[in-house]
């Protein structure tokens, strides 16, 4: 699965901003989620000062005191860690004051690897920010969340190919009191990954987090583990909705979610990117669908079993690791 | 001018290390220095031109370059950035050459550096002795503009290439520069031939509405304009063939309904319906038009075939047009040429409230190919979109 720059953020089409259009064409500064993206061009001086000045050339058109969300996607994120020199976030907070949603690393494959774009210490900008309601990050390497966690937040994803153990056992510790929405994508261990059920047990226990209520877990060599350890979760059965998708889930994932706690009470249940028999599918749909529970069985891959020669006991992936 | 080496000439220390910021260091007194060095440091450090030249040939600097008119009688400090090549390192050659015509690249690059529009720059830069590129002809605008660097690039992704003074500028870099800048293409237009460039057409505030990032070869964006513009199509066609869009075909005569059945949301108005696309027409879209127009479905795929556009061999129009059609092809993002799985059949159920059996048997009859060997389920969910 390839990963694509934002169309829609925080229920906002994106809008890419260019220092060159004329600000009477600009949209209304809280209709959109603002995006940021400067091309470096190949012999360029100095492609940092392009985007200093894109940056430069927004705060002094864009009413920022309405402006809901932001979106950076390259060179102020990426896979060598230049970035800029200064943070461009922070040093405007006391003007963006409506400021909603932030989403960090809009790259897509060609610009970096999901798995090696680089985010850093998010902490100062929670902190910059106590308002903040979505952060949305893509990438993994370097992260760090911090575990005093954020009294508004209600969104927190994750989109890694390989997000850092660390991180993962951070961000299930954290305090977020007001967190609805939790979504990692977990990666291969081959890519900074590596997380294990261990490593979210504080999260799978319902502590720090009482009012969450879709839970996604994905993206995972170990999806029939977080299956299973889902079968008994405390945090489950508040839950309104699950995903489980874009991981080698099998049918031994599967059987165990059935057989273990109650699921009818969920709305939905994403298990899109998964291994499943035909069987197995159907058999979650029949036993889940009439009961209320939307079920998400689309994208089913084939197990080809892998190649011997070089090691691989079997032909599954997740959707997003390199 | 001598000084004893307990108290030496400031300038002579300076001119004989560093300049004042402290960033270059004079070239040995046997190498030339630069028309440009001489200017730039003179106007850092207020000195007369001429004044600067007699403290370098008395440190034994003998080979000065000369600009072939007389040196200026002064220079001011705003002058220095004028004479320094914009991102060039100091290792490279920073000094704008008195000897070759100065390009436009270099009066747009420093007029953006400093505020100074390029008419200003390129009268400066003549006073101090330089000449400029091009044949003089038009005056260069008074003020600057931040994309102007930008729009004179041939491409975006290559600072390197641009152009120069006078050239001809192929109509379709108009709108791929106002596409990747994300500026109104009649300003590129209107700025480019302010900035001296010639192209291949007379830019006209009309150009606007016909130049979009999408859909220029549509039939639905030609009859729209018409509609809006009171143009013919043919007429129409032709300015987007002037401004470089290709060749784009005349539609077929207008029907009544014609807006209706191209626009992508069945409402007249765009975005229009794109022709060339992998999956071509789709089902759900003849559907909804027929429900708009009155008529069915097959007159509606036949005037949009006359129009140019493709259904796929495999699709089986039904007789009539059904709102639950179009709800269940609304749940399948699979065109003809993908098979629908049994997760695809499960979802549609899901999303419709329909039984998988249901939704297979009727994606069936409309001609997709479900390929998965599977008993589908009589029974339905329980929730309903």
């Amino acid at each position: 699965m390839h990963v694509h720059h934002l169309a829609h953020f925080h229920g906002l089409p994106t809008y890419t901003f260019s220092p060159y259009t004329d600000p009477a064409d600009l949209p209304d500064p809280g209709a959109v989620a603002w995006r940021f993206q400067v091309v470096e061009m190949a012999y360029e001086p100095d492609p940092l000062e392009r985007a200093e000045a894109c940056w430069a050339r927004f705060a002094e058109t864009v009413e920022l005191e309405k402006v809901k969300a932001l979106v950076f996607g390259c060179p102020w994120y990426g896979d060598d860690n230049a970035g800029l020199p200064e943070e461009p976030l922070i040093s405007l907070n006391s003007r963006l004051t409506g400021l909603e949603a932030i989403f960090l690393g809009d790259l897509e494959d060609e610009e970096a690897m999901v798995s090696s774009i680089h985010l850093g210490d998010v902490a100062p900008l929670l902190e910059a920010f106590p308002g903040l309601r979505e952060l949305a990050l893509r990438g993994g390497e370097g992260l760090r969340f911090p575990v005093g966690g954020h009294d508004e937040l209600r969104v927190l994803r994750v989109e890694s190919g390989g997000l850092p153990p660390e991180a993962v056992r951070q961000i299930a510790a954290a305090e977020l009191p007001s967190l609805e929405r939790l979504e990692l994508w977990l990666g291969d261990d081959h890519y900074g990954g590596g997380a294990t059920v261990e490593d979210l047990l504080p999260l799978l226990s319902g502590k720090g987090k009482p009012a969450l209520r879709h839970l996604g877990v994905q993206n995972s060599p170990i999806q029939d583990e977080l299956a299973a350890a889902l079968a008994s979760a405390p945090v489950v059965p508040r839950l309104t909705s699950l995903s489980l998708s874009l991981g080698m889930l099998t049918d031994e994932g599967a059987e165990a979610l059935l057989h273990g706690q109650p699921l009818t009470h969920l709305r939905e249940l994403d298990l899109s990117h998964h291994f499943l028999s035909h069987a197995m599918m159907l058999r979650l749909w029949t036993e889940l669908e009439p009961r209320g529970v939307r079920v998400d069985l689309t994208a089913r891959q084939v197990d080809d079993g892998g190649n011997p020669e070089w090691g691989q006991e079997h032909g599954r992936y997740i959707a997003v690791s390199e | 001018m001598s000084h004893t080496p307990e108290s030496p000439d400031p300038d002579d220390l300076l001119l004989s290390g560093r300049d004042r910021k402290g960033e270059l260091r004079w070239p040995d007194p046997g190498t030339q220095v630069p028309y440009g060095r001489v200017l730039h440091s003179a106007a850092l450090l207020g000195l007369d031109p001429a004044v600067l030249v007699s403290r370098l040939e008395a440190l034994g600097y003998a080979d000065i370059q000369q600009a072939g008119t007389a040196l200026p009688d002064t220079v001011r400090p705003d002058d220095a950035p004028l004479v320094r090549r914009v991102g060039v390192p100091d290792y490279g050659k920073p000094w704008l050459d008195v000897a070759e015509p100065v390009p436009l690249r270099h009066v747009l690059e420093v007029g953006c550096h400093t505020g100074r529009g390029p008419a200003d720059v390129a009268r400066r830069l003549t006073a101090l002795g330089y000449r400029l590129g091009g044949d003089g002809g038009r005056p260069l605008p008074e003020s600057s503009h931040p994309a102007d660097v930008m729009l004179i690039l041939e491409q975006r992704t290559n600072y390197r290439e641009c152009r120069d003074w006078g050239d001809e500028v192929p109509a379709h870099h108009v709108h791929d520069t106002a596409r990747d800048l994300s500026i109104s293409p009649h300003f590129v237009a209107t700025r480019l031939v302010a900035l001296g460039f010639r192209l291949p057409y007379t830019p006209e505030p009309g150009d606007e509405a016909l130049l979009t990032h999408r859909g220029s070869h549509e039939p639905g964006h030609i009859l729209g304009l018409a509609r809006e513009t009171g143009r013919t199509p043919e007429d129409i066609v032709g300015r987007l063939t002037e401004l470089g869009c290709g060749r784009p075909e005349v539609p077929a005569p207008p029907q009544p309904d014609d807006l209706v059945l191209l626009s992508a949301n069945v409402d007249g108005r765009a975005p229009w319906l794109l022709r060339y696309t992998a999956a071509g027409l789709l089902v759900r879209h003849i559907l909804r038009a027929a429900l708009a127009t009155g008529r069915s479905p097959a007159e509606v795929a036949a005037r949009l075939a006359e129009l140019g556009y493709r259904l796929h061999e495999d699709a089986n129009l039904p007789a009539v047009a059904d709102e639950a059609d179009i709800r269940l092809l609304e749940t399948i993002d699979r065109s003809y040429q993908d098979d629908v799985h049994l997760g695809d059949v499960l979802r549609s159920a899901s999303l419709t409230g329909r039984s998988p059996a249901d939704v297979a048997a009727r994606l069936t009859a409309l001609g997709h190919r479900l390929p998965d060997e599977v008993d589908h389920p009589e029974v339905r969910g329980l929730v309903t979109a």
